[in-house]
């Protein structure tokens, strides 16, 4: 190697030059207000006279905050984070920027908090520029009918309260009914969309978790993980232990990011877990501001807290790219009370709504949904041909059903007509169930279906309806080709029709019930008698030796 | 502020140039019309009243302070009383107003108002047990004013030591430091020009400073007068405040930054 020889002299010239050449960040001009108060996550702060609505604040320990209210001589500022450091007279200065969030592909199986910070100890977050929170939602012209399904793998929604594209559907029930678990069973329910690779197929979920527990934020993570779901997931988490003003953004950050994939043109899905707990946050914000409290001690903008957010939720029209947003929020009710301030807002704001009932999730009756009063506004519009076709009597079958079930609770005697009704209520009912985390596929829940409506499971005992169901798709799938085509065609046609009754009546001679009888009776089998010459004798008889 | 404030607060300036002879006493008798209207609610409220007629109000503060007062302050109560103000506590900030700017011109051109009035805060503000004792609201307002007296008495012109009395008599809610920044800054406008505050780790040379006022009187409008202070934990560089406005150039503001950076 050859020897390097650099003078002395040339060393100094070129350090002095880098000496010279380093600038130190020059002073800008910054507006300084001071602390007035601080408490509870909020403090007041005076001057800073062209503070701009919704725009972060800097506090002199690096603390941020949301300047909410603009008054005559004061701020009102949510304190964004630990507010143990804020003391009255500390200087507060402005940034300059509204609240905004990140955006971007890299968001994808991430666990963020409410301003776009990773929390997952992944490392930075690959982003594509920012999005503002307070957007307004697209307008009319911007829009376009919702009219492809969002399966959510639950037989009971996908064929009766049918959720499409960009619509806002309302998860409603008390505490422990399974609203979480229908939420994270579509997001599962997404996983062969997005495996197949096609734009116009997957659908982006975020799961945006305000007020919950840091437990049960960690077991969602953990069942989407283990369905391999969280690749195509966000997480947004305001956890419990947060402070208020973050609960009460978060929803704002999901669909901020949720808004920025829509806009390119793809399909997301928004679940908001809970409002409610985002319009306590939001209460407790107003409060502490001085806010005039109203009904429920609410603020009067709660209302428009939520329809602006499940605004944004949308199908945007061709020119914009066709990307859709749907929003399922969820509210808990107490007591089963929908006619409480926040559920009768947020019910009129979405497009539909599923009741989730405790009764029915005591009798073992899960997805504890009660179809009677749950409703989709739009969805029979975003179903597919095939269900469409099956589901039609479903739901008037389930009703009379249960107005014949509260009567034959009293009644002993009924004629066949009304006991042929209800036997075939009990087994649809039946038929409605799923265990959490076993999403169906559009085309097993056709064939479901079609054979409860149609008589088909008339004759197997209730008890073994499931396994029945789950034997018989069993054999469906590995004796014939019926589910490929509803797959891939999703028409209901004459001759899988005729497939499907073949194939059920040979699957039914093989099965057996479950107290080991077989299903069907086959008959008996008879042998004539030998004939007299046709039996001989042997005799075993003692030798001598 | 509202607009009618506004308004009235304009009138009743134009109406302090309006007058003339203008001596020390003129302003006390302001400041002492002022405190007489905060401490009556019923004065208090007719004055502030947007609906009485303005020639009622002048025959009221005629009547109330004809007989006490000088005839000159009587008109100019009366004057700025007979405007309608948003808020009750807008007059009685007309009124203090008055009675500064009065103040600042008693003094005439040999002394600097704006300067003293700096200095006794940053007096005050060094020292917590005068600041305790001048905002407290335990002692009675004599000792107050004995205080003040016996702090300022000779050490700074007789107008000043008039605002320091009457801002220590009717706080109005404020602290002591707030309203004397608050009474420097009118004193500074009267004069025409603004008061920035330079901090600085070393005492800044003459010529440092008129490039600095230089400096901010193209960035800002009107004439600039610093006031220096030299507070060793800035470390290094300026740290100029005007107004809402922060030019902070100091290295201890740099490494604050720096530090959260790091933390971030």
């Amino acid at each position: 190697m050859a020897e390097l020889s650099i003078s002395p002299d040339e060393i100094r010239s070129a350090l002095s030059e880098f000496v010279s050449s380093y600038e130190p960040g020059t002073a800008q001009k910054t507006e300084v207000g001071y602390v007035k108060d601080a408490a509870d996550g909020i403090a007041h702060v005076e001057g800073l006279p062209s503070v701009m609505a919704n725009e972060l604040l800097k506090f002199a320990d690096g603390t941020l905050g949301l300047a909410l209210n603009l008054d005559e001589d004061e701020i009102g500022v949510v304190v964004l984070g630990d507010f143990t450091g804020i003391v009255e007279g500390q200087e507060v200065t402005r940034t300059g920027e509204v609240l905004s969030v990140p955006v971007g592909e890299g968001y994808l199986g991430r666990v963020v908090d409410p301003l776009g910070n990773p929390i997952d100890g992944l490392g930075a977050i690959e982003t594509s520029g920012v999005r503002a929170l307070e957007l307004q939602a697209p307008g009319v012209m911007q829009r376009k009918s919702v009219h492809e399904p969002l399966q959510t793998g639950i037989k009971a929604i996908d064929a009766m309260i049918p959720v499409g594209r960009g619509q806002r559907q309302l998860i409603i029930g008390d505490r422990q009914t399974g609203k979480t678990a229908i939420a994270i069973d579509t997001i599962i329910n997404q996983k062969a969309n997005w495996d197949s690779g096609d734009v116009d197929k997957q659908v982006r979920c975020i799961y945006v978790a305000i007020g919950q527990k840091g437990s049960t934020i960690a077991s969602v993570k953990g069942a989407l993980e283990e369905a391999g779901a969280l690749e195509y997931t966000t997480i947004v988490a305001a956890p419990a232990s947060e402070a208020a003003g973050f609960k009460y953004l978060a929803p704002y950050t999901g669909s901020a990011i949720g808004q920025h994939w829509m806009y390119e043109g793809k399909h997301v899905l928004i679940i908001f877990d809970d409002l409610s707990k985002q319009a306590e946050a939001y209460r407790a914000v107003s409060l502490l501001l001085r806010r005039p409290p109203g009904r429920e001690a609410y603020p009067g903008d709660v209302f428009y807290l939520h329809s602006r957010l499940l605004e944004r939720c949308a199908k945007l029209s061709d020119e914009l790219g066709a990307g859709s947003m749907t929003g399922l929020p969820i509210i808990e009710t107490k007591a089963n009370d929908v006619s409480a301030y926040i559920p009768t807002n947020v019910i009129s704001i979405t497009d539909g709504q599923i009741f989730l009932q405790s009764d029915l999730f005591n009798a073992n009756q899960r997805p504890a949904v009660d179809v009677g009063i749950s409703v989709s506004r739009v969805g029979g519009d975003a179903q597919v041909k095939s269900i469409k076709k099956v589901s039609g009597t479903l739901k008037l079958e389930l009703a009379q059903y249960r107005s014949l079930e509260a009567f034959a609770m009293f009644a002993s005697d009924l004629d066949a007509a009304s006991r042929r009704q209800l036997e075939r209520g009990a087994r649809l009912t039946e038929l409605l169930k799923q265990p959490q985390y076993s999403p169906f596929p559009v085309e097993q829940q056709v064939v479901s279906i079609w054979a409860g409506t149609n008589g088909k499971l008339d004759d197997v005992p209730v008890e073994d309806i499931l396994r029945f169901e789950a034997e018989y798709l069993d054999y469906l799938g590995r004796n014939s080709d019926v589910l490929t085509v509803l797959r891939d065609t999703n028409v209901l046609g004459d001759d899988t029709v005729e497939k499907l009754e073949s194939t059920i009546a040979e699957f039914k001679l093989g099965f057996q019930t479950g107290d080991g009888k077989p299903l069907v009776a086959v008959g008996t089998e008879s042998f004539q008698a030998l004939d007299k010459d046709e039996v001989s004798q042997e005799q075993i008889v003692k030798g001598r030796r | 502020m509202g607009s009618a404030t506004r308004q009235a607060l304009s009138a009743a300036r134009a109406a302090v140039d309006s007058i003339d002879r203008v001596d020390t006493g003129l302003a006390e008798d302001v400041f002492a019309a002022g405190r007489v209207v905060g401490e009556s609610a019923p004065l208090r409220g007719a004055l502030a009243d947007a609906e009485a007629d303005a020639a009622q109000k002048r025959a009221l503060t005629a009547a109330v302070f004809g007989s006490q007062l000088s005839a000159p302050a009587v008109e100019l109560v009366s004057t700025i009383a007979s405007h309608r103000w948003s808020r009750q506590s807008d007059l009685l900030a007309g009124i203090e107003e008055a009675g500064i700017r009065l103040a600042v011109r008693a003094a005439g051109s040999g002394v600097d108002i704006p300067a003293e009035l700096f200095a006794v805060r940053r007096f005050v503000a060094a020292d917590s047990e005068v600041e305790l004792a001048l905002a407290s609201k335990l002692s009675p307002v004599a000792s107050r004013v004995a205080l003040v007296e016996r702090l300022f008495a000779g050490t700074t012109s007789a107008s000043t030591l008039a605002i320091v009395r009457a801002l220590v008599q009717q706080p109005r809610g404020r602290r002591i430091g707030e309203s004397l920044g608050r009474a420097a800054d009118l004193a500074a406008d009267e004069l025409g020009f603004r008061v920035a505050t330079v901090t600085s780790a070393t005492p800044l040379t003459a010529a440092q400073l008129d490039r600095l006022s230089a400096g901010l009187g193209s960035q800002y409008e009107g004439s600039i007068r610093l006031n220096d202070i030299v507070d060793p934990t800035i470390v290094g560089g300026l740290r100029v405040q005007i107004g809402d406005d922060v030019i902070d150039g100091s290295i201890a503001a740099r490494l604050e930054s720096l530090r959260q950076q790091l933390a971030g």
